[in-house]
């Protein structure tokens, strides 16, 4: 008996040694964040969303929004001993499918930020889930004002963890309406969609062509998905109106243009869009229509770095359809920076980062060296840098690179 | 230090216990054994049982909530489906008191049955693809919340649309109520103007509004807006509207126009919420989907693992049953190799011995009992087989002795009986072994009185020694013998027999006797033979012929020869003759001298014709043979040589003349040209018969200058080379062809060495006699 306790004890002797010398326990860094933290164990990604809109009328901006960020991704290859995956979703492009697409991206909670929307209408529900769930939202695409920044307040879409390094559509509607004015139009008919970021536009481009003198002689809203614009248009006719100012998706783009032109009385009247439907099927489907029509949208930058993207993409990609590749590669850029600027580490590489961290880190970022420009971010949210175009059509069959290069007004924000 | 492995230790420890502690040791094993067993039994039973419980609540609980959950969800759906179908009819109340009431606590209970979901979902086994689509679970989850929240938005937009109640926070009824009191209000005010135009308007503008109340189309209701600016126009340009009346229908359409937009604003609302429902059970779905599989395969998989449990136990009972078997017959094993086997061992080891084999040992390496008993048999075994070994070595030495002497050697009785003889002796004697004990060893000996003297000698003296005897082989025949004996003893002094030597001398005696004969053969022998060499032609002789240049050879067979050879002058007749006696020794060496002395005494005798010289010498020699009883006869050729001179004394060739039969006759011209002569013709053999005259005859040949003949006997041409291949006339005249030119005694030379090479080592069976004759 004595035998077999001492075999006993021998065996639980070894089982504790054996248990005491399984390795020294990480010293994890404790999280002080005020709304949580991500922790990443040593062989985790950093997980970050790619929250495009894989559907919908803006298909070819999502798109190249992806491939941008992948290609940041790459470029800046592992951030702090820890892979990047981009988890891609779909954001649609309206608040509808928003909604269903955020709540897919909080479903993760390891998920650091998404990159997107890539529509308004998606970002005006997307952005409140993934900013109640503590995350960060970076879009290179949205132009509503009411997601950050509208008519001197907070827009009221705005979100804390909200950001985009695209233009503020208060800007665009301001160049569209100083453009309209300076080129002689004293009356104007606004359509939206009901999209904040129709809706936004408008808006602005309303107030701002008051301020000047003009006056909106209609101000209405068709739905998304109407065909039949006869009503709508019927009701400028007589107006007076000198231009149309309707910057929404295709297809109501589509209708509205090609009605336009047919609708008598309208024959004269200037036509002027945005963002939404420059892309090279727009202006291929829309043909003679299209001749004369004005675009605002934001500039594409001009100097070596942001050639040096748009080579590496074209080599990787093949050319890009719209100039949001640049302005998602930096959305990207700036999420990866306050990432890694923010991130605490452990011992043996686990990573633990603030949600809050990194949102002060991208409201406070000044300066940033990105491919469109220097990247500052106020504290609605607005990070863009560059200038806003107004560009007119002058031959459908060169596309949005002859649209481009036909630029009639530049507008220089001042923030 | 020596390290030992624990296995070299344990066996060390084993064959150090006694048979008792072994066995002790082995029953303990195997109640070990069943105690294991046993366990092992229990612990894998124990382990199905918990195993299976836990697999199969697990699952199944899981399956269940899944299924209640989609089954909630579909059923969500369907009254929110039915609430948006049947409020038009049912009214608003109605529908929200069936429909969306019960959605909402659906939706309340779907949650709650996610949040189970979950938290069950995270007990699992993290290698679960269930336990992974955690991530999905949170999305239905949110989704069924936003599913509940989206769902009171769209009644609570329903109701500001559809209430037939007045709303609390306007005081109102619904949108489309206001619109239509307001549409009648506003055609209350136009209707007393009976201007038709205005009702017109109106008319237009309310039947787009209808319209658009039942497609719910856009462009209808902006079709309604556009037309009531020509309403608005005729309102403001009529003359039938006091002015209070103007601004009233005007303010009246105002508001018409206002709850339409209002409307318009909540139809869009409704419908992004419609959208929303769509896009979410679109995406909750699939999920919905494929946690129904995922819990489906959950519950195979604990079907699986209670499968895979079940095949633990039997595996661990199989195991148990092999490993107690294998302990089983480890310690059959071991006691068979420590106490059986050993048994076994010793046992084989003493049944060797007993039967013969001293080798034996029992080969036990066990310090226990049997051990030691092996030990001392192995030494008691080592102790026989020495002393048998020495024992065997001092039989055997003397048997060997015995068996492999080459002389006889006996053991008798004094009474003759013969108790044992070794192989040589049986052989002498003619006997076998098994006969030994038949003979009487008085009847081995020719004269009786032998065995007396002998047994006299032995008694008198105990051994005898060189007893000279003559003995009688069985068959009958005689042989001498001298026999070495020594008494034989008994333990009390007493002779008991003789044993002893025989050694058969009767060859020894006939070798004694040839060896005397040989010697006075060998004397007569060798005064024939310098006979022979005496009576030959000396150098001197050959040399006084006159015309001819001689060489001449001869060498017998034996020491004495056979050949004959002569060169002999006498008033000028040269006479030259060659022979050949059959056979050889003393018999034809005396025919060759008489040969030789017959034909001097015709020569001498100046018998000159040929046939008469033959026929004379054939009877000599013919009668000497009768009288001798010899059966010999030779060929002999004779030739004579007579030189051919001109008038002047020169001498210019020469003649012979030849008779009698012999070889045939090499002629050889001067430039090496061979003829041969035949003389089978010439003579026949001397010797042979009493009357040959009529035989010979005679040739002549005619030799110029550098002409000669070469005579020769058959020892050249029949000589044999190693190759049983005779020399031949044919290389024998091409030899002398070839060295024609030079001298006869080079001819001679030449033609003797290249027999000898031609012969070689081999023995020469014949006399060899050459002459060669060359005409000067």
């Amino acid at each position: 008996m004595k035998h077999l306790l001492s075999f006993v004890g021998l065996g639980l002797l070894t089982t504790l040694l054996l248990v005491s010398c399984g390795g020294k326990a990480e010293e994890i860094p404790t999280c002080n964040d005020a709304i949580g933290c991500v922790t990443i164990a040593p062989d985790q990604p950093i997980k970050i969303s790619n929250f495009q809109s894989r559907t919908g009328p803006l298909a070819e901006v999502a798109v190249e929004g992806e491939r941008a960020a992948q290609l940041a991704v790459e470029d800046k290859g592992d951030l702090l001993g820890h892979q990047v995956e981009l988890l891609a979703e779909d954001s649609g492009c309206t608040p509808e499918n928003g909604t269903t697409g955020a709540l897919r991206v909080v479903a993760d909670p390891q998920i650091l930020g998404a990159i997107g929307t890539t529509c308004s209408g998606a970002a005006e529900t997307a952005a409140k889930i993934i900013s109640d769930a503590g995350m960060v939202m970076i879009s290179g695409s949205n132009i509503a004002p009411a997601l950050t920044f509208f008519a001197g307040e907070r827009g009221a879409f705005s979100q804390p963890g909200y950001y985009r390094t695209s233009q503020n559509g208060q800007y665009s509607g301001e160049a569209a309406a100083q453009f309209a004015y300076e080129l002689g139009m004293r009356k104007v008919a606004t359509l939206n969609d009901g999209d904040p970021y129709t809706v936004g536009l408008t808006e602005v481009f309303a107030l701002t062509f008051q301020e000047l003198g003009g006056e909106i002689v209609v101000a209405t809203t068709v739905n998304k998905e109407d065909t039949d614009m006869i009503p709508v248009l019927e009701s400028i006719v007589g107006t007076g109106a000198e231009m149309l100012f309707f910057p929404i998706f295709r297809p109501a783009g589509d209708y509205i243009l090609q009605q336009t032109r047919t609708m008598p009385g309208l024959e004269e009247v200037a036509v002027m869009s945005a963002d939404g439907l420059i892309n090279d099927l727009y202006l291929t489907d829309m043909g003679d229509a299209v001749t004369g029509m004005y675009f605002v949208a934001a500039s594409e930058p001009q100097d070596a770095a942001y050639d040096d993207l748009t080579n590496r993409y074209t080599e990787k990609f093949g050319a890009p359809f719209t100039p949001f590749y640049g302005i998602y590669y930096d959305a990207t850029l700036i999420l990866l920076d306050a990432i890694e600027s923010v991130a605490q580490k452990g011992d043996q590489g686990t990573l633990v980062i603030g949600r809050q961290a990194v949102r002060d880190h991208l409201t406070n970022l000044r300066e940033f060296d990105g491919t469109t420009g220097k990247i500052s971010c106020d504290h609605y949210g607005d990070c863009a840098a560059g200038s806003i175009d107004v560009m007119q059509v002058q031959d459908p069959t060169a596309g949005v690179e002859g649209l481009r290069r036909n630029v009639v007004y530049s507008f220089t924000p001042e923030k | 230090m020596i390290q030992m492995n624990p296995f070299t230790l344990l066996s060390q420890g084993w064959r150090r216990l006694s048979i008792t502690r072994k066995f002790t040791v082995a029953f303990g094993m195997l109640l070990l054994l069943i105690v294991i067993v046993a366990l092992t039994g229990y612990v894998a039973l124990a382990t199905v049982q918990r195993e299976t419980e836990s697999a199969i609540v697990t699952s199944t609980t899981l399956q269940r909530l899944v299924l209640t959950m989609d089954a909630g969800l579909q059923r969500a759906r369907l009254q929110q489906r039915d609430f948006f179908l049947r409020w038009p009819n049912l009214g608003f109340a109605a529908a929200r008191t069936t429909y969306a009431d019960a959605n909402k606590q659906q939706i309340i209970d779907l949650i709650e049955l996610s949040t189970r979901l979950r938290a069950q979902m995270t007990e699992l086994n993290e290698s679960t693809e269930l336990s992974k689509s955690n991530v999905d679970l949170n999305f239905y989850l949110s989704a069924a919340q936003r599913y509940g929240d989206s769902f009171e938005e769209a009644v609570a937009l329903v109701e500001q649309l559809a209430s037939e109640e007045l709303l609390p926070a306007t005081g109102q009824p619904g949108l489309q109520a206001q619109l239509a009191e307001q549409s009648a209000a506003l055609y209350a005010l136009l209707q007393p103007t009976a201007d038709l135009a205005l009702i017109t308007q109106y008319r237009e503008m309310q039947a787009y509004e209808k319209d658009y109340l039942v497609t719910r189309q856009r462009p209808q209701m902006q079709r309604a807006f556009n037309a009531a600016q020509p309403l608005r126009d005729a309102i403001n340009s009529t003359d039938d509207f006091t002015s209070t009346a103007r601004a009233e229908t005007l303010a009246m359409l105002d508001q018409y126009l206002a709850t339409a937009d209002a409307i318009l604003k909540i139809d869009v609302a409704i419908n992004s919420h419609f959208k929303e429902f769509d896009l979410q059970a679109a995406a909750v779905d699939p999920i919905g989907v494929e946690l129904v599989r995922l819990t489906g395969e959950e519950v195979e998989r604990a079907r699986q693992q209670i499968a895979n449990t079940n095949q633990l136990a039997i595996s661990l009972l199989i195991i148990a049953v092999v490993a107690a078997v294998l302990l089983a017959s480890s310690i059959a094993w071991v006691l068979n190799n420590s106490i059986t086997h050993n048994v076994i061992k010793l046992t084989a080891a003493a049944g060797a011995l007993r039967n013969g084999d001293l080798t034996t040992r029992a080969k036990i390496d066990s310090p226990d009992e049997l051990g030691q008993l092996a030990e001392s048999f192995n030494t008691m075994a080592g102790q026989l087989q020495a002393a048998f070994t020495t024992l065997q070595s001092s039989e055997a030495k003397y048997r060997s002795l015995f068996e492999e002497s080459k002389d006889a050697i006996f053991i008798t009785t004094p009474a003759g009986k013969l108790l044992d003889m070794n192989p040589a002796g049986l052989a002498l004697f003619g006997m076998a072994s098994a006969e030994i004990d038949t003979f009487d060893v008085q009847d081995l000996y020719v004269n009786p009185d032998d065995r007396r003297r002998f047994r006299q000698e032995v008694e008198q003296n105990s051994a005898v020694t060189d007893f000279e005897t003559t003995m009688q082989k069985q068959d009958g025949s005689h042989f001498d013998a001298l026999i070495t004996a020594t008494l034989r003893h008994a333990d009390d002094g007493g002779a008991v027999g003789y044993q002893g030597i025989i050694r058969d001398i009767t060859l020894q005696k006939h070798n004694d006797h040839l060896r005397a004969e040989n010697l006075r053969l060998g004397t007569e022998l060798e005064v024939t033979q310098r006979l022979q060499q005496m009576i030959l032609p000396k150098d001197e002789e050959l040399l006084e012929v006159e015309g001819l240049e001689i060489a001449a050879y001869m060498e017998p067979a034996d020491e004495v020869g056979g050949d004959y050879y002569d060169i002999l002058q006498h008033n000028g007749q040269v006479k030259i003759g060659i022979g050949d006696v059959t056979g050889h020794g003393l018999e034809s060496g005396v025919l060759m001298l008489m040969t030789q002395m017959g034909v001097r005494t015709l020569l001498t005798s100046n018998e000159i014709d040929p046939v008469n010289f033959l026929d004379v010498l054939n009877r000599t020699l013919y009668h000497n043979v009768q009288r001798m009883e010899i059966d010999k006869n030779l060929s002999l050729a004779l030739l004579n040589y007579t030189p051919h001179k001109t008038q002047d004394g020169t001498q210019v060739g020469g003649q012979l003349r030849m008779s009698g039969q012999h070889e045939e006759l090499i002629v050889v011209r001067q430039r090496g040209e061979i003829e041969l002569v035949d003389t089978m013709a010439l003579g026949f053999p001397v010797g042979l018969d009493d009357e040959i005259a009529d035989f010979v005859s005679e040739a002549t040949i005619e030799l110029a200058p550098g002409d000669g003949v070469v005579l020769y006997t058959d020892g050249i041409t029949e000589a044999e080379n190693s190759a049983n291949e005779q020399y031949g006339m044919e290389r024998l005249c091409e030899t002398i062809r070839h060295h024609w030119s030079a001298s006869a005694e080079e001819i001679k030379r030449a033609v003797i060495d290249d027999v000898r090479n031609f012969i070689g080592l081999q023995t020469v069976f014949d006399d060899i006699t050459l002459l060669v004759l060359k005409q000067k």
